[in-house]
């Protein structure tokens, strides 16, 4: 089983309360195969067994470091499920498994997808708001791989993907926010509507539909072309900036306006935790969230939760997270039984 | 399914509408479609953004030149309409978008194209530190270009 938790999970930077984790992709392809959508099993298998000699090259090793090649159809159902949860692979990889594969580095925070929507995917995925570094480390990935295969490249469209609106550098910066507060006051709302009109995306963080779950989004990019990849980081940071400042704010006005309300919806939310029997990964998340709520504001500092705790549930309290804990694969039943039990053991509430 | 419109009809064609995180779909035959179609594209094309209908003018264009046909995979302007995907590196072809692509360049096979944009760059660098005053770093920069230059003269000549 692949059981590590990834890094982007440690707590770090600033406001970690709000800001959980940065992600770099750069969609790439190469000049003379056809994209995935269209390529043979055979075709697909043959770039498998290419990019495996190409990361084994003691070159690519010196420049981009260790790293391994897992193809899907060699994992288990729970593995690659896992795979997903923690944000390395995409649903869609899930449900077309057969011919694709995933390189990871060493601590999962670098990892290159085969034969998804484009040839290569290139992620990095680091802890805090840190979008320069997790450039860097893909950035990094992309000059190696580069030296081993000729790109798909258009003089004025840039760099060629099979969905259009990757095309020109093919990155997507994307930042995974706590939002607490705005999503209770509805603030959040207002934010989106002008992110979405100045060509950015707000999406729940356990994918489409999800939104408010646990109060995580991720926030990203959707115009690739025509701008550098470096000014579409900047304009993101700013953006994301200006979201923790409201975010806090909305935080100070709540608790000014409403603090026993506040204080109760916390208290009871760790009384959830700690008294449930049964508990689903939305109402855990949910409760989660206003744990750390709680914790920001030092309601809870006699329990010693420290944000690390509360990011590797994020992971854990999903389904394929939760059976890699306990390490046997279990029924949803079965999961909701044990999931208070990961809660308490992961939080050190015990009760 | 028979059509929930006319009610008569086997329903070839299903619409999904979300509004509020509710999933409403309904089964409609290809005759009550094309009753429905004007008062469709009217809505959908509000709804799109001004790139999104950059798109939509451009296929409606190949719709009328089907002949264009892509010389590496075979893909026609009639199913880019239909897909919006790329199947090869020259689908590039039905892209109609105005802007130009701007950062990261591949090295690989490109090393003109590479250089060149490297020292368009230095040259907007090296312009901000002429303004800023730093002459000294300014001065580095300036031979940098200056290098970057004569290599690109040597890489036409020699090949």
């Amino acid at each position: 089983m692949i059981n590590k938790l990834p890094n982007w999970l440690n707590a770090q930077g600033q406001d970690k309360d709000i800001v959980i984790s940065s992600r770099v992709r750069l969609a790439r392809n190469i000049d003379d195969l056809l994209f995935p959508h269209r390529m043979n099993a055979d075709d697909k298998d043959k770039l498998l067994d290419s990019i495996s000699e190409t990361i084994g090259s003691s070159s690519f090793k010196k420049d981009a470091g260790n790293m391994k090649l897992l193809k899907l159809d060699e994992l288990s159902g729970l593995d690659r499920e896992f795979l997903l949860e923690k944000h390395l692979i995409s649903p869609n990889m899930l449900d077309n498994y057969h011919n694709r594969g995933i390189v990871l580095g060493l601590d999962e925070s670098i990892s290159i997808l085969i034969n998804e929507e484009d040839h290569f995917r290139i992620q990095s995925f680091i802890s805090g708001l840190n979008l320069k570094d997790a450039f860097v480390i893909a950035d990094k990935v992309d000059d190696e791989l580069e030296k081993f295969y000729n790109y798909a490249y258009h003089e004025k469209y840039g760099y060629i993907t099979s969905c259009p609106t990757n095309i020109g550098t093919g990155i997507r910066f994307s930042v995974m926010m706590h939002l607490p507060a705005l999503s209770m006051t509805g603030g959040l709302k207002e934010i989106q509507r002008i992110l979405k009109s100045d060509g950015f995306a707000i999406r729940g963080f356990f994918g489409e539909g999800s939104e408010g779950y646990g109060s995580l989004y991720q926030i990203s990019n959707q115009f690739t072309v025509g701008v550098k990849e470096a000014d579409i980081m900047l304009d993101l940071e700013k953006r994301i900036n200006n979201i923790i400042v409201k975010e806090k704010a909305c935080r100070d006005r709540l608790f000014k306006q409403k603090p026993y309300v506040m204080q109760d919806m916390i208290f009871r939310a760790f009384g959830n935790l700690k008294y449930s029997v049964l508990l689903t990964t939305k109402e855990g998340m949910n409760n989660v969230s206003l744990i750390r709520l709680g914790v920001e504001r030092g309601l809870l500092f006699d329990e010693c939760i420290d944000y690390n705790q509360l990011n590797s549930l994020i992971v854990l309290a999903q389904p394929a997270g939760l059976q890699n804990y306990f390490g046997k694969s279990m029924s949803p039943d079965e999961r909701e039984k044990l999931r208070p039990r990961l809660f308490k053991e992961i939080l050190k509430i015990g009760g | 399914m028979i059509c929930q419109v006319c009610k008569k009809n086997e329903a070839a064609i299903c619409i999904v509408k979300m509004s509020n995180n509710k999933k409403e779909t309904i089964y409609i035959c290809p005759t009550c479609a094309n009753k429905m179609e004007d008062q469709l594209i009217g809505s959908i094309n509000q709804l799109l953004n001004p790139i999104f209908e950059k798109f939509i003018k451009k296929n409606n264009n190949l719709e009328i030149d089907n002949n264009h046909i892509c010389p590496t995979c075979g893909q026609t302007g009639r199913e880019w309409q239909e897909t919006n995907t790329l199947n090869c590196k020259d689908c590039a072809q039905f892209i109609d978008i105005e802007v130009i692509h701007e950062g990261k360049i591949p090295r690989n096979n490109k090393e003109e194209l590479y250089v060149i944009n490297l020292i368009k760059e230095k040259e907007c660098y090296l312009k901000k530190l002429i303004a800023e005053e730093k002459y000294e770093e300014a001065a580095v920069i300036r031979d940098e270009i200056k290098d970057l230059k004569g290599d690109c003269i040597d890489d036409k000549q020699t090949s």
